[in-house]
Protein backbone atom coordinates (compact mmCIF):
# COMPACT_ATOMS: atom_id res chain seq x y z
CA UNK A 1 0.00 0.00 0.00
CA UNK A 2 1.42 3.34 -0.80
CA UNK A 3 1.95 6.44 2.06
CA UNK A 4 -0.03 9.24 0.03
CA UNK A 5 -3.48 6.56 0.38
CA UNK A 6 -2.85 6.94 4.20
CA UNK A 7 -1.24 10.73 4.51
CA UNK A 8 -3.82 13.28 4.63
CA UNK A 9 -2.97 15.73 1.92
CA UNK A 10 -0.05 18.47 2.91
CA UNK A 11 1.00 21.66 1.13
CA UNK A 12 4.84 21.19 1.62
CA UNK A 13 5.99 21.09 -2.03
CA UNK A 14 9.16 19.39 -0.46
CA UNK A 15 7.04 16.22 1.14
CA UNK A 16 4.65 16.22 -2.02
CA UNK A 17 7.33 15.81 -4.05
CA UNK A 18 8.68 12.74 -2.00
CA UNK A 19 5.19 11.24 -2.26
CA UNK A 20 5.35 11.88 -6.20
CA UNK A 21 9.14 9.64 -5.97
CA UNK A 22 7.55 6.87 -3.55
CA UNK A 23 4.53 6.64 -6.04
CA UNK A 24 6.50 6.68 -9.05
CA UNK A 25 8.72 4.01 -7.73
CA UNK A 26 6.09 2.42 -7.09
CA UNK A 27 4.34 2.08 -10.53
CA UNK A 28 8.52 1.72 -11.98
CA UNK A 29 8.46 -2.12 -9.97
CA UNK A 30 5.29 -2.45 -11.59
CA UNK A 31 6.00 -2.11 -15.08
CA UNK A 32 9.36 -3.03 -16.41
CA UNK A 33 8.54 -1.08 -19.77
CA UNK A 34 5.46 0.01 -22.04
CA UNK A 35 3.69 -3.30 -22.27
CA UNK A 36 5.59 -5.38 -20.55
CA UNK A 37 4.90 -6.45 -17.07
CA UNK A 38 6.18 -8.95 -14.55
CA UNK A 39 3.50 -10.88 -14.09
CA UNK A 40 0.93 -12.43 -16.50
CA UNK A 41 -2.29 -10.57 -16.82
CA UNK A 42 -3.52 -11.08 -20.54
CA UNK A 43 -6.01 -13.92 -21.33
CA UNK A 44 -6.84 -14.01 -24.68
CA UNK A 45 -3.89 -13.62 -27.15
CA UNK A 46 -3.74 -10.47 -29.99
CA UNK A 47 -3.77 -11.35 -33.19
CA UNK A 48 -0.23 -9.91 -34.29
CA UNK A 49 1.39 -11.57 -31.53
CA UNK A 50 3.54 -14.64 -32.27
CA UNK A 51 3.76 -17.77 -30.17
CA UNK A 52 5.13 -17.00 -26.98
CA UNK A 53 9.07 -18.53 -26.35
CA UNK A 54 8.22 -18.14 -22.69
CA UNK A 55 5.64 -20.57 -22.52
CA UNK A 56 5.72 -24.30 -22.82
CA UNK A 57 2.37 -25.89 -23.57
CA UNK A 58 1.96 -29.20 -22.23
CA UNK A 59 -0.90 -31.70 -20.79
CA UNK A 60 -1.34 -33.92 -17.59
CA UNK A 61 -3.69 -36.72 -18.69
CA UNK A 62 -4.70 -38.26 -15.37
CA UNK A 63 -5.42 -42.26 -16.70
CA UNK A 64 -7.11 -43.12 -13.57
CA UNK A 65 -10.03 -41.02 -14.31
CA UNK A 66 -10.83 -42.40 -17.85
CA UNK A 67 -13.02 -43.86 -18.94
CA UNK A 68 -13.07 -46.38 -22.00
CA UNK A 69 -15.61 -43.82 -23.25
CA UNK A 70 -13.35 -41.03 -22.48
CA UNK A 71 -10.71 -41.64 -24.70
CA UNK A 72 -13.20 -42.09 -27.51
CA UNK A 73 -14.91 -39.06 -26.77
CA UNK A 74 -11.17 -37.23 -26.83
CA UNK A 75 -10.94 -38.83 -30.74
CA UNK A 76 -14.11 -37.95 -31.72
CA UNK A 77 -13.69 -34.62 -30.58
CA UNK A 78 -10.42 -34.32 -32.42
CA UNK A 79 -12.00 -35.81 -35.71
CA UNK A 80 -14.61 -33.02 -35.33
CA UNK A 81 -12.48 -30.33 -34.62
CA UNK A 82 -9.60 -31.07 -37.43
CA UNK A 83 -11.91 -33.03 -40.17
CA UNK A 84 -10.23 -36.17 -39.85
CA UNK A 85 -12.05 -39.61 -39.72
CA UNK A 86 -11.69 -43.31 -40.18
CA UNK A 87 -12.14 -44.22 -43.55
CA UNK A 88 -11.82 -47.95 -42.50
CA UNK A 89 -8.15 -48.89 -43.56
CA UNK A 90 -6.72 -48.80 -40.05
CA UNK A 91 -2.76 -48.99 -41.28
CA UNK A 92 -3.47 -46.03 -43.58
CA UNK A 93 -5.95 -43.32 -41.82
CA UNK A 94 -4.69 -40.41 -40.17
CA UNK A 95 -4.18 -41.03 -36.73
CA UNK A 96 -3.74 -37.32 -34.74
CA UNK A 97 -4.75 -39.44 -31.69
CA UNK A 98 -5.75 -42.57 -30.54
CA UNK A 99 -7.02 -44.77 -27.96
CA UNK A 100 -4.54 -47.13 -26.48
CA UNK A 101 -5.70 -50.14 -24.17
CA UNK A 102 -3.19 -51.36 -21.58
CA UNK A 103 -3.97 -54.86 -20.08
CA UNK A 104 -2.63 -56.45 -17.22
CA UNK A 105 -2.14 -59.97 -17.95
CA UNK A 106 -2.38 -61.44 -14.72
CA UNK A 107 -5.41 -59.45 -13.23
CA UNK A 108 -7.32 -58.67 -16.32
CA UNK A 109 -6.78 -55.09 -15.54
CA UNK A 110 -7.35 -52.62 -18.17
CA UNK A 111 -6.54 -48.86 -18.54
CA UNK A 112 -7.26 -46.76 -21.70
CA UNK A 113 -5.52 -43.90 -22.50
CA UNK A 114 -5.22 -41.20 -25.22
CA UNK A 115 -2.18 -41.34 -27.69
CA UNK A 116 -1.19 -38.62 -29.60
CA UNK A 117 2.16 -36.13 -30.67
CA UNK A 118 3.78 -35.88 -27.16
CA UNK A 119 5.28 -32.24 -28.54
CA UNK A 120 8.79 -33.57 -27.41
CA UNK A 121 11.42 -30.77 -26.04
CA UNK A 122 14.33 -32.89 -28.46
CA UNK A 123 12.02 -33.85 -31.34
CA UNK A 124 13.45 -36.46 -33.11
CA UNK A 125 10.87 -35.73 -36.21
CA UNK A 126 13.00 -32.47 -36.36
CA UNK A 127 16.37 -33.99 -36.27
CA UNK A 128 15.26 -36.08 -39.33
CA UNK A 129 13.29 -33.95 -41.71
CA UNK A 130 15.62 -32.99 -44.57
CA UNK A 131 13.31 -29.60 -45.66
CA UNK A 132 12.67 -28.20 -42.32
CA UNK A 133 8.89 -28.66 -42.16
CA UNK A 134 9.20 -30.78 -39.22
CA UNK A 135 9.19 -27.95 -36.96
CA UNK A 136 9.08 -26.97 -32.88
CA UNK A 137 7.39 -23.29 -32.65
CA UNK A 138 8.54 -21.08 -29.64
CA UNK A 139 5.91 -22.16 -27.66
CA UNK A 140 6.49 -26.08 -27.29
CA UNK A 141 4.26 -27.27 -29.73
CA UNK A 142 5.33 -29.57 -32.75
CA UNK A 143 4.21 -29.18 -36.18
CA UNK A 144 4.40 -29.54 -39.66
CA UNK A 145 4.85 -26.84 -41.92
CA UNK A 146 2.67 -28.48 -45.04
CA UNK A 147 3.93 -25.90 -47.40
CA UNK A 148 7.51 -27.80 -47.09
CA UNK A 149 6.52 -30.78 -46.61
CA UNK A 150 7.53 -33.31 -49.52
CA UNK A 151 6.28 -36.85 -47.83
CA UNK A 152 9.62 -38.44 -47.26
CA UNK A 153 8.12 -40.19 -43.64
CA UNK A 154 11.53 -40.31 -42.23
CA UNK A 155 9.37 -38.03 -39.18
CA UNK A 156 7.31 -40.62 -39.17
CA UNK A 157 9.88 -43.43 -38.77
CA UNK A 158 11.57 -41.13 -36.22
CA UNK A 159 8.80 -40.84 -33.87
CA UNK A 160 8.78 -43.40 -31.13
CA UNK A 161 5.25 -42.66 -30.37
CA UNK A 162 3.91 -43.27 -33.56
CA UNK A 163 2.35 -39.93 -33.16
CA UNK A 164 2.24 -38.68 -37.29
CA UNK A 165 0.32 -40.41 -40.12
CA UNK A 166 0.21 -39.14 -43.95
CA UNK A 167 -2.56 -38.36 -46.08
CA UNK A 168 -2.53 -41.14 -49.37
CA UNK A 169 -5.33 -39.89 -50.62
CA UNK A 170 -7.11 -36.73 -52.53
CA UNK A 171 -8.84 -34.93 -49.50
CA UNK A 172 -12.40 -32.52 -49.67
CA UNK A 173 -14.10 -30.23 -47.82
CA UNK A 174 -11.53 -30.17 -45.58
CA UNK A 175 -11.78 -27.46 -42.27
CA UNK A 176 -10.75 -24.03 -42.57
CA UNK A 177 -9.09 -24.45 -38.81
CA UNK A 178 -6.83 -27.72 -40.26
CA UNK A 179 -5.49 -27.59 -43.65
CA UNK A 180 -4.93 -30.91 -44.81
CA UNK A 181 -3.85 -32.78 -48.17
CA UNK A 182 -2.61 -35.71 -49.95
CA UNK A 183 1.46 -36.02 -49.97
CA UNK A 184 1.72 -34.51 -46.71
CA UNK A 185 2.21 -35.77 -42.90
CA UNK A 186 -0.19 -34.62 -39.99
CA UNK A 187 -0.34 -35.48 -36.20
CA UNK A 188 -1.37 -33.59 -33.25
CA UNK A 189 -0.90 -29.69 -33.06
CA UNK A 190 -2.22 -29.15 -29.62
CA UNK A 191 -5.13 -27.51 -31.30
CA UNK A 192 -2.69 -24.58 -32.56
CA UNK A 193 -5.60 -22.56 -33.60
CA UNK A 194 -7.02 -22.63 -30.70
CA UNK A 195 -3.85 -21.77 -28.91
CA UNK A 196 -3.64 -18.44 -30.93
CA UNK A 197 -6.91 -17.20 -30.34
CA UNK A 198 -7.23 -17.93 -26.97
CA UNK A 199 -3.91 -17.81 -25.25
CA UNK A 200 -3.85 -19.44 -22.31
CA UNK A 201 -7.31 -19.56 -21.63
CA UNK A 202 -7.44 -22.21 -24.21
CA UNK A 203 -8.32 -25.62 -24.11
CA UNK A 204 -7.29 -28.29 -27.11
CA UNK A 205 -10.85 -30.05 -28.24
CA UNK A 206 -9.95 -33.62 -26.33
CA UNK A 207 -9.22 -32.21 -22.99
CA UNK A 208 -12.55 -29.34 -23.61
CA UNK A 209 -14.53 -32.90 -24.37
CA UNK A 210 -13.72 -34.83 -21.44
CA UNK A 211 -13.58 -32.01 -18.74
CA UNK A 212 -16.21 -30.78 -16.45
CA UNK A 213 -16.93 -28.58 -13.76
CA UNK A 214 -16.43 -31.41 -11.30
CA UNK A 215 -13.65 -33.17 -12.80
CA UNK A 216 -10.73 -32.64 -14.66
CA UNK A 217 -8.99 -35.40 -15.43
CA UNK A 218 -7.09 -33.85 -18.61
CA UNK A 219 -5.25 -30.41 -17.57
CA UNK A 220 -3.64 -28.40 -20.22
CA UNK A 221 -1.43 -25.36 -19.55
CA UNK A 222 2.02 -23.94 -19.32
CA UNK A 223 4.66 -25.65 -18.10
CA UNK A 224 7.05 -23.11 -17.19
CA UNK A 225 4.91 -21.46 -15.14
CA UNK A 226 5.16 -22.89 -11.76
CA UNK A 227 2.06 -21.39 -10.61
CA UNK A 228 -0.16 -22.62 -13.46
CA UNK A 229 -2.78 -25.85 -12.56
CA UNK A 230 -0.63 -28.56 -14.25
CA UNK A 231 2.87 -27.12 -12.70
CA UNK A 232 1.21 -27.30 -9.72
CA UNK A 233 -0.52 -30.70 -10.16
CA UNK A 234 2.75 -32.22 -11.46
CA UNK A 235 4.67 -30.55 -8.25
CA UNK A 236 2.42 -32.36 -6.33
CA UNK A 237 1.50 -35.67 -7.98
CA UNK A 238 4.20 -35.87 -10.43
CA UNK A 239 3.81 -37.17 -14.08
CA UNK A 240 5.26 -39.91 -16.04
CA UNK A 241 6.93 -39.36 -19.04
CA UNK A 242 6.15 -42.12 -21.86
CA UNK A 243 9.83 -43.66 -23.13
CA UNK A 244 11.53 -41.00 -20.31
CA UNK A 245 14.65 -43.46 -21.10
CA UNK A 246 15.15 -41.59 -24.89
CA UNK A 247 15.62 -38.14 -23.23
CA UNK A 248 12.90 -36.30 -25.34
CA UNK A 249 11.22 -34.69 -22.14
CA UNK A 250 7.91 -34.88 -24.13
CA UNK A 251 5.23 -31.91 -22.76
CA UNK A 252 2.54 -34.22 -22.53
CA UNK A 253 2.86 -35.88 -19.07
CA UNK A 254 0.70 -38.94 -17.90
CA UNK A 255 -0.53 -39.69 -14.42
CA UNK A 256 -1.65 -43.50 -12.95
CA UNK A 257 -0.04 -45.63 -15.42
CA UNK B 1 -8.50 13.94 -123.77
CA UNK B 2 -5.31 11.94 -123.48
CA UNK B 3 -4.58 14.16 -120.14
CA UNK B 4 -7.86 13.99 -118.81
CA UNK B 5 -7.62 10.23 -119.57
CA UNK B 6 -4.53 10.27 -117.00
CA UNK B 7 -5.61 11.92 -114.79
CA UNK B 8 -8.84 9.29 -114.20
CA UNK B 9 -6.25 6.78 -114.56
CA UNK B 10 -4.14 7.97 -111.92
CA UNK B 11 -7.00 8.62 -109.13
CA UNK B 12 -8.07 4.82 -110.03
CA UNK B 13 -4.86 4.04 -109.06
CA UNK B 14 -4.72 6.19 -105.94
CA UNK B 15 -7.83 4.78 -105.22
CA UNK B 16 -6.91 0.98 -105.50
CA UNK B 17 -3.70 1.87 -103.77
CA UNK B 18 -5.61 3.32 -100.38
CA UNK B 19 -8.37 0.50 -100.82
CA UNK B 20 -5.07 -2.02 -100.36
CA UNK B 21 -4.02 -0.17 -97.07
CA UNK B 22 -7.43 0.61 -95.54
CA UNK B 23 -8.76 -3.55 -96.05
CA UNK B 24 -5.66 -5.48 -94.01
CA UNK B 25 -6.42 -2.76 -91.08
CA UNK B 26 -10.17 -2.96 -91.28
CA UNK B 27 -9.90 -6.53 -91.54
CA UNK B 28 -7.71 -6.92 -88.73
CA UNK B 29 -9.33 -4.19 -86.52
CA UNK B 30 -13.04 -6.77 -87.22
CA UNK B 31 -10.81 -9.89 -85.99
CA UNK B 32 -9.49 -8.15 -82.93
CA UNK B 33 -13.06 -6.26 -82.37
CA UNK B 34 -14.93 -10.01 -82.32
CA UNK B 35 -12.29 -12.10 -80.55
CA UNK B 36 -12.29 -9.19 -77.85
CA UNK B 37 -16.32 -9.48 -77.89
CA UNK B 38 -15.70 -13.63 -77.13
CA UNK B 39 -12.77 -12.41 -73.79
CA UNK B 40 -15.21 -12.21 -70.26
CA UNK B 41 -13.00 -10.22 -68.27
CA UNK B 42 -12.43 -11.63 -64.98
CA UNK B 43 -14.73 -9.86 -62.25
CA UNK B 44 -14.26 -11.47 -59.33
CA UNK B 45 -17.29 -12.13 -56.68
CA UNK B 46 -16.89 -9.25 -54.32
CA UNK B 47 -19.01 -8.81 -50.92
CA UNK B 48 -22.37 -6.71 -51.50
CA UNK B 49 -21.43 -4.91 -48.55
CA UNK B 50 -18.03 -4.63 -48.74
CA UNK B 51 -16.63 -0.71 -49.71
CA UNK B 52 -13.27 -1.84 -50.13
CA UNK B 53 -10.35 -4.82 -50.26
CA UNK B 54 -7.49 -4.69 -47.35
CA UNK B 55 -5.70 -2.85 -49.95
CA UNK B 56 -6.31 -0.85 -53.15
CA UNK B 57 -6.93 -2.54 -56.59
CA UNK B 58 -4.50 -2.57 -58.37
CA UNK B 59 -1.84 -3.23 -55.71
CA UNK B 60 -4.35 -6.73 -54.81
CA UNK B 61 -3.74 -7.47 -58.32
CA UNK B 62 -0.12 -7.51 -58.26
CA UNK B 63 0.70 -8.45 -55.06
CA UNK B 64 -1.91 -10.33 -53.46
CA UNK B 65 0.23 -13.55 -53.98
CA UNK B 66 3.40 -11.84 -52.08
CA UNK B 67 1.01 -11.07 -49.35
CA UNK B 68 -0.45 -14.14 -48.86
CA UNK B 69 3.07 -15.68 -48.89
CA UNK B 70 4.40 -13.51 -46.44
CA UNK B 71 1.57 -14.39 -43.98
CA UNK B 72 1.37 -17.77 -45.04
CA UNK B 73 5.18 -18.26 -43.37
CA UNK B 74 3.93 -15.96 -40.24
CA UNK B 75 1.53 -17.42 -39.23
CA UNK B 76 2.26 -21.40 -39.24
CA UNK B 77 5.81 -21.02 -38.38
CA UNK B 78 5.19 -17.67 -35.95
CA UNK B 79 1.56 -18.32 -34.78
CA UNK B 80 1.08 -14.28 -35.61
CA UNK B 81 -2.34 -14.56 -37.20
CA UNK B 82 -2.99 -11.00 -38.55
CA UNK B 83 -6.25 -10.95 -40.24
CA UNK B 84 -5.58 -8.04 -42.82
CA UNK B 85 -3.81 -10.69 -45.81
CA UNK B 86 -4.70 -14.06 -44.00
CA UNK B 87 -6.00 -16.19 -46.59
CA UNK B 88 -9.47 -17.17 -44.74
CA UNK B 89 -10.20 -12.87 -44.64
CA UNK B 90 -10.21 -13.49 -48.25
CA UNK B 91 -12.53 -16.08 -48.46
CA UNK B 92 -14.49 -15.56 -45.85
CA UNK B 93 -15.19 -11.93 -48.06
CA UNK B 94 -14.80 -13.18 -51.77
CA UNK B 95 -16.41 -16.81 -51.58
CA UNK B 96 -20.17 -15.74 -51.96
CA UNK B 97 -22.59 -18.08 -53.21
CA UNK B 98 -23.56 -18.10 -57.04
CA UNK B 99 -26.55 -15.89 -58.60
CA UNK B 100 -28.66 -19.64 -57.72
CA UNK B 101 -27.64 -19.64 -54.21
CA UNK B 102 -25.56 -22.68 -54.80
CA UNK B 103 -22.22 -22.67 -53.04
CA UNK B 104 -19.45 -22.14 -55.75
CA UNK B 105 -16.53 -24.49 -55.12
CA UNK B 106 -13.23 -23.92 -55.99
CA UNK B 107 -13.09 -25.88 -58.97
CA UNK B 108 -16.15 -23.73 -60.56
CA UNK B 109 -14.65 -21.81 -62.95
CA UNK B 110 -16.87 -19.13 -61.05
CA UNK B 111 -15.23 -19.20 -58.37
CA UNK B 112 -13.42 -15.34 -57.47
CA UNK B 113 -9.88 -17.40 -57.26
CA UNK B 114 -10.29 -19.38 -60.17
CA UNK B 115 -11.84 -16.89 -62.60
CA UNK B 116 -8.95 -14.90 -62.86
CA UNK B 117 -6.53 -17.37 -62.31
CA UNK B 118 -7.96 -19.14 -65.53
CA UNK B 119 -7.74 -15.94 -67.31
CA UNK B 120 -4.14 -15.69 -66.27
CA UNK B 121 -3.38 -18.80 -67.17
CA UNK B 122 -2.05 -19.30 -63.62
CA UNK B 123 -2.07 -23.00 -61.59
CA UNK B 124 -2.62 -22.82 -58.05
CA UNK B 125 -2.96 -25.37 -55.60
CA UNK B 126 -4.03 -23.59 -52.18
CA UNK B 127 -7.23 -25.56 -52.14
CA UNK B 128 -6.02 -28.78 -52.61
CA UNK B 129 -5.83 -28.38 -48.31
CA UNK B 130 -7.25 -25.26 -47.87
CA UNK B 131 -11.23 -24.81 -47.83
CA UNK B 132 -12.73 -23.24 -50.62
CA UNK B 133 -15.42 -22.11 -48.13
CA UNK B 134 -16.12 -19.80 -45.08
CA UNK B 135 -18.03 -22.04 -43.24
CA UNK B 136 -17.89 -26.31 -43.43
CA UNK B 137 -20.98 -28.07 -45.20
CA UNK B 138 -20.27 -31.69 -46.08
CA UNK B 139 -20.92 -31.87 -50.23
CA UNK B 140 -21.13 -35.61 -49.92
CA UNK B 141 -23.27 -36.92 -52.75
CA UNK B 142 -27.09 -36.94 -51.60
CA UNK B 143 -26.10 -34.61 -48.43
CA UNK B 144 -26.52 -31.83 -50.47
CA UNK B 145 -28.98 -29.31 -48.60
CA UNK B 146 -28.17 -30.42 -45.42
CA UNK B 147 -29.95 -29.50 -41.78
CA UNK B 148 -26.89 -27.08 -40.53
CA UNK B 149 -28.14 -27.41 -37.16
CA UNK B 150 -27.77 -31.39 -37.40
CA UNK B 151 -24.09 -30.63 -38.47
CA UNK B 152 -23.37 -28.98 -35.66
CA UNK B 153 -25.18 -30.28 -33.58
CA UNK B 154 -22.71 -31.14 -31.07
CA UNK B 155 -20.88 -27.90 -31.41
CA UNK B 156 -21.14 -24.76 -28.59
CA UNK B 157 -22.74 -21.74 -30.54
CA UNK B 158 -19.26 -20.27 -28.95
CA UNK B 159 -17.00 -22.89 -31.18
CA UNK B 160 -19.21 -22.02 -34.55
CA UNK B 161 -16.85 -21.29 -37.62
CA UNK B 162 -16.41 -17.76 -38.41
CA UNK B 163 -17.51 -15.93 -41.73
CA UNK B 164 -20.78 -16.16 -44.22
CA UNK B 165 -22.82 -18.95 -42.54
CA UNK B 166 -22.07 -17.58 -39.18
CA UNK B 167 -25.83 -15.76 -38.15
CA UNK B 168 -27.11 -18.29 -39.67
CA UNK B 169 -25.80 -21.00 -38.22
CA UNK B 170 -26.12 -18.83 -34.62
CA UNK B 171 -29.62 -19.01 -35.63
CA UNK B 172 -30.03 -22.27 -36.07
CA UNK B 173 -28.49 -22.89 -33.16
CA UNK B 174 -30.56 -20.81 -31.17
CA UNK B 175 -33.39 -22.89 -32.34
CA UNK B 176 -31.76 -26.01 -31.68
CA UNK B 177 -30.87 -24.88 -28.29
CA UNK B 178 -34.77 -23.44 -27.40
CA UNK B 179 -36.08 -26.76 -27.61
Amino acid sequence: MRDSEKQPETKNPLESRRNFLRGSAAMATMFVAPGVMLYRTSIAKSDDAGADGSVRWGMLIDTNELTEADVDACVSACQREHGWRDTGHPETDAQWIRKVKLRDRESGHQKFLPMMCQHCENPPCVDVCPTGASFKRADGIVLVNKHTCIGCRYCMMACPYKARSFIHENLHDQLPVAPRGKGTVESCTLCVHRIDRDGISAVPACAEAVNSASRKPILFGDLNNPKSDISKRLAELGGMKLRADLGLNPGIRYQGL
Amino acid sequence: MNIEFQRIELRALFLLIAALLILPASIAAEAESSSLGQIVIPDPATPANAKECVEPTDVMRRDHMKLLLHQRDETVLNGIRTKQYSLTGCINCHAQAGKDGEIVRAEDPGYFCTECHTYAAVKIDCFECHSDRAAQITSEPGLKNLDLASIYADIPASNLPHGRLRQTLLQQVELRDER
